[in-house]
């Protein structure tokens, strides 16, 4: 090494010390111990003892039952069903909240980037006020989620909430005027948001993308702004409609800003915990239960530290995975300069 | 190249960790919060971090106390301010009571939500209160996990101190084993609250009336909360949450139970069990009297408020939000008498003593003083909870304490009450809410026939408990 | 959508803000509503949902919240952690963001690496670890438990690294020939450029320092040291049947982050460019 090349890495390190210190001890540390963890039978007061990859086996790991096929199928279950059975999951409860987190993640993803890139694409015009429905539109984002979930409860209720008072006044009214007349009214849904297992976690995906779209619209608008005037002038002068600059040159420009969204929207939803805590706590029937929820049921109320601990070792594994696809098939995509 | 970088970082680890350790002190001040006094950063050992934190603004009574004095802290989990402020009254009152024996209190309360996933984090790190209250079914696993102290060979050697001070029920589960866990704080029944506005105004038979009568079973509660129930005007004859103590009652109130008698295996799947269940299933879905349950202290409980539902049962912890937002005439029946006979609960918390309480004789001294008929008379006189102690003058303080304008039926379902159920043959927490619930769920929202639900849940359950 | 700086009438113009409008409502509702409920009486929030405000403006709910509840406290605690970590989390981001784009030292794309990764890691995941250390420094129930393990972000770090590598190379090498040090550098040239970056880590900083709920939750104990979202969660489990109460701490709870937004959005989303978000 070379003597300015030394020196250059001494002020590389200095500069970094401030970061890296407190990297190291409030969360290296704590990290590598809830390693350790991971690999024991610790329940919050023992003394933790060795149990090898147990907890992770138990997590991930099937039992191979064949003969449950045939069971099956004499039970009257369809093929389908019964070839199910042959894995049966060590822990169902696992693979129901992992279930839901991709599902929400991929729920969240889906509502929030689509609708937050046409809102940021038309809050772009150079018209007045702009600036204003791009604050309102912020605002669920700085919101906390505890006191948004707070909130949103009255939203829900599915018997004197807003949303259910309207669909009612609806109903009621549309009875009133036609249906009633023609002898067919309709029937009040009463939707049960937060009470229904089929529909309690569109409920939260609808909430975290509407606390989402916001800060997405953000990053698209800056990006946006980015392109240069001379572009569009010169494809409105070549004759280039709203639609084609919109695909044609938007979209192209826009691909790193949607991989840069994707891949902390997907870090973000795939450790959501707030949200089914105070909203749903799980239920029901599980239909809510995240993976690093069940990690702190498991790992906090229930004394299993160090299967929690493994659960939370396996989120950061599929955290993990799908980045590293993502930034594989990046340059597929993403139009680099 | 590579290793040798690899090397350099395991060196910057460990250096690292050295500065951290001279710097750990001088770091505090730099960030104290102007709010705080210039206190150093307190070792570990401390067994009262809150006295060590004290904020300028309060003075704290343990900083002021004589050095041979002993600080017990203990914690509750107080519903709302006013009955903190009764619980630090209290904590006040004993400390002057107790000076005497060189005993002085630090009440440290904690709020609702996640009153016991804070408690479990101080007591892994051994930093938990001297004393603190817990819900009754949780008593078995701090005990099986050995968090809590065994009471039994102090309290052998204290004359003063009788068990059958208490209600039965708590203290038989209590001394599981030989053993005795915890002095219980309060006790409550599950009741029936119901609005009489809504039953005068469609003019339906009143619950007091029909249980005067002997007239509350299953079929006249099903009946009027048929009666009461117009969907148009978003009125219900029932409500309910999802919590365990309310569809746990269906199933006692059909002649079933939770558990097999010696508690080793679900329950569920009994006939009583299947009946209770089933009746609860058709109030949701067939008869259509009560909207869909949400989570505990949601939604369910404050459309009761609201003056839209019938007859919600719940505990007497809820008498006092009743008291603070309803704008119709309430009042509370025993619940209806079913298949099974008479069924309650008899919901029970105790104060427990951490394992690691430093110096237990003191620590005993203050759960029996605030378990005393005189404190317990303070507490109910607020109308909070009823008193654990039968002695007639804490009774009689809760019974004074209205509206509602008659409090027995709190106290009268005792007699036949199935006490709160800690389970010491498996983990609470996993069979009935990670096992149960679920499949509770799925007959609320009549995803799945109650037969099946209680066998999934019995299969999920079974293999959970010890034999 | 509309490119040209245009200042007549048209209907798709009329169109346009119209569905503008209505989106914003879509998105400011809930807090309309919360602001409207928390000045309610207790019953009348569940008559007239849709009337946004009472017939009388019920201000005792929030003598009830800052007086009874103490929330004025928990919110003068919760702004002295915010500002803290706040200030500290961009000052080692600048510095760690620095080192990662413009210095060459062994081992920094190992260490870059390390950190991303960890960015993906679940804060429950460290919990316990994390309390028995503030146990071990004295920190339980002290605010300095809510600061100090935050005054580092890998997330912001890797937001500076990005702003950085993006500033072409010819900007500090000219410098440099006029005997500029790095910190020189950094002080003088780097950051005066980063205003979006650094409003932009501002911004997610204050918001992690006032919204953040678990940790407090577990790490502080006496009421004098609660923070905002311990008091409202306090409110929410001994209040829940008194809804307005509810959302008066809410409304406390939420107004402070939206008028900081209000005031820093200017910095905050107008400059950001596109390249800080690259790669």
């Amino acid at each position: 090494m070379s003597k300015s090349r030394t020196r250059e890495a001494i002020e590389g390190y200095l500069f970094l010390l401030p970061n890296l210190i407190g990297f190291l001890i409030f969360f290296a540390i704590p990290l590598a111990i809830s390693f350790y963890y991971s690999f024991t039978d610790y329940n919050l007061f023992n003394d933790p003892k060795w149990v090898g990859l147990s907890n992770y086996g138990k997590a991930l790991g099937f039992a191979f039952t064949p003969g449950s096929y045939q069971a099956g199928i004499d039970a009257g279950k369809s093929w389908f069903e019964a070839a199910g059975n042959i894995f049966q999951p060590n822990d169902p409860t696992f693979w129901t909240a992992l279930q839901n987190t991709i599902v929400y993640a991929l729920g969240v993803l889906a509502f929030s980037i689509t609708p937050a890139f046409l809102l940021a694409w038309m809050l772009n015009s150079k018209l007045r006020g702009m600036t204003v429905f791009r604050a309102l539109i912020y605002i669920p984002v700085v919101a906390s989620i505890v006191g948004s979930a707070l909130v949103w409860f009255w939203i829900y209720n599915s018997t004197s909430g807003v949303i259910n008072t309207v669909v009612t006044g609806t109903v009621n009214g549309l009875n009133t005027l036609i249906f009633n007349s023609v002898g067919h009214p309709l029937v009040d849904p009463q939707i049960n948001w937060l009470t229904s297992p089929d529909l309690a976690l569109l409920s939260l995906i609808i909430m975290t993308s509407w606390a989402t779209i916001g800060y997405d619209m953000v990053v698209f608008l800056a990006a946006l702004q980015g392109i240069p005037n001379h572009l569009y002038e010169a494809a409105t002068i070549d004759g280039a409609g709203r639609g084609t600059i919109l695909t044609r040159i938007v979209v192209p420009l826009m691909t790193p800003t949607i991989f840069f969204l994707l891949i902390t929207n997907t870090i973000t939803s795939l450790q959501i915990f707030s949200e089914p805590y105070i909203m749903t706590s799980g239920g029901p029937a599980n239909s809510t239960l995240t993976i690093v929820y069940y990690l702190y049921q498991k790992g906090f109320q229930r004394f299993q530290m160090g299967y929690g601990a493994s659960l939370a070792w396996i989120v950061f594994g599929l955290i993990f995975i799908v980045t590293l696809v993502q930034f594989r098939f990046s340059n597929r995509w993403v139009y680099e300069e | 190249m590579k290793h040798n970088m690899l090397w350099k970082v395991a060196c910057l680890v460990l250096v690292t960790a050295f500065v951290l350790s001279a710097c750990g002190a001088p770091a505090a001040p730099a960030t104290q919060a102007p709010a705080n006094t210039a206190a150093p950063a307190a070792p570990a050992a401390t067994s009262a971090p809150a006295a060590t934190a004290a904020p300028a603004a309060t003075a704290a009574p343990a900083a002021t106390a004589a050095p041979a004095m002993v600080t017990i802290r203990w914690r509750t989990r107080p519903d709302n301010q006013a009955e903190q402020d009764v619980y630090q009254k209290i904590s006040d009152d004993l400390s002057k009571q107790l000076a005497a024996q060189g005993i002085t209190l630090q009440y440290d309360p904690a709020p609702v939500t996640g009153y016991e996933d804070k408690l479990k984090a101080e007591l892994s790190a051994g930093n938990a209160p001297d004393i603190f209250w817990i819900p009754g079914a949780s008593t078995a696993d701090y005990a099986t996990l050995g968090v809590i102290a065994d009471l039994k060979p102090i309290a052998d050697k204290d004359s003063n101190f009788k068990v059958t001070n208490y209600y039965d029920a708590p203290m038989k589960e209590l001394q599981n084993g030989g053993h005795l866990w915890g002095i219980p704080r309060d006790v409550s029944t599950l009741v029936m609250y119901y609005n009489k506005d809504l039953f005068k105004k469609y003019n339906v038979d009143d619950p007091a009336k029909l249980a005067a009568d002997g007239k509350w079973d299953w079929a006249n509660f099903q009946r009027v909360a048929k009666e009461i129930t117009h969907p148009a005007d978003k009125v219900y004859g029932f409500s309910m949450s999802n919590w365990w103590g309310l569809w746990g009652w269906f199933v006692y109130s059909g002649g079933g139970n939770l558990f097999n008698a010696d508690r080793t295996a679900c329950g569920l799947t009994d006939p009583g069990s299947i009946a209770g269940l089933q009746f609860m299933s058709d109030l949701f879905l067939k008869d259509k009297v009560a909207p869909a349950p949400g989570i505990e202290g949601g939604p369910s409980e404050t459309d009761f408020h609201a003056g839209t539902i019938g007859m919600y049962p719940n505990g007497r912890w809820m008498t006092p939000s009743d008291r603070a937002n309803d704008k119709f005439d309430w009042g509370v029946v025993e619940m209806p008498k079913g298949p099974g006979g008479n069924a309650t609960w008899l919901f029970w918390g105790p104060y427990v003593m951490n394992a690691k309480a430093a110096n237990p004789a003191a620590a005993w001294t203050v759960m029996k003083a605030l378990t005393s008929a005189d404190v317990q008379a303070k507490v109910a006189a607020l109308g909070t909870n009823i008193p654990s102690n039968k002695d007639k003058a804490a009774v009689d303080a809760f019974l004074g304490s209205k509206p509602p304008a008659d409090n027995t039926p709190f106290i009268a379902g005792a007699a036949y009450a199935q006490g709160e159920i800690p389970l010491f043959t498996g983990n609470w927490n996993d069979i009935v809410n990670g096992q149960y619930q679920p499949n509770i769920d799925k007959i609320f929202a009549g995803k799945a026939s109650v037969a099946d639900a209680a066998k999934a849940a019995c299969d999920g359950s079974n293999p959970l408990f010890k034999k | 959508m509309f490119t040209k700086v245009d200042r007549g009438f048209s209907f798709s113009k009329l169109a346009f803000y119209i569905f503008l409008t209505l989106v914003g409502l879509l998105f400011v509702y809930p807090f309309l509503f919360m602001l409207g409920a928390s000045l309610k009486d207790s019953p009348e929030i569940f008559h007239d949902i849709l009337n946004l405000f009472g017939k009388r403006l019920v201000w005792e709910n929030y003598a009830t919240v800052l007086g009874t509840v103490n929330m004025g406290r928990y919110m003068l605690n919760t702004a002295v952690v915010t500002i803290l970590v706040t200030l500290g989390q961009i000052a080692t981001s600048i510095l760690g963001g620095y080192a990662f784009s413009r210095i060459r030292f062994p081992g920094r794309d190992l260490i870059f690496r390390i950190y991303l990764g960890t960015i993906m890691i679940p804060f429950t995941v460290i919990m316990v670890p994390m309390y028995k250390l503030m146990l071990l420094f004295g920190w339980v129930d002290k605010l300095q438990a809510l600061v100090v393990p935050w005054l580092f972000t890998a997330a912001g770090t890797f937001l500076m690294r990005q702003f950085f590598m993006n500033f072409p190379k010819e900007l500090e090498e000219a410098a440099f020939l006029d005997g500029a040090n790095r910190f020189t550098i950094l002080t003088q040239i780097f950051i005066p450029l980063s205003g979006p970056a650094i409003a932009t880590q501002f911004t997610i900083s204050f918001l992690y320092g006032w919204n953040s709920f678990i940790w407090p939750l577990v790490a502080i104990q006496s009421k004098n040291n609660y923070v905002v979202t311990q008091g409202l969660a306090d409110i929410q489990g001994g209040y829940h049947a008194t809804p307005p109460i509810v959302l008066a701490g809410t409304t406390l709870v939420i107004i402070p982050t939206v008028l900081v937004f209000l005031f820093a959005q200017k910095y905050f989303v107008e400059g950001v460019t596109t390249t800080g978000m690259k790669n």
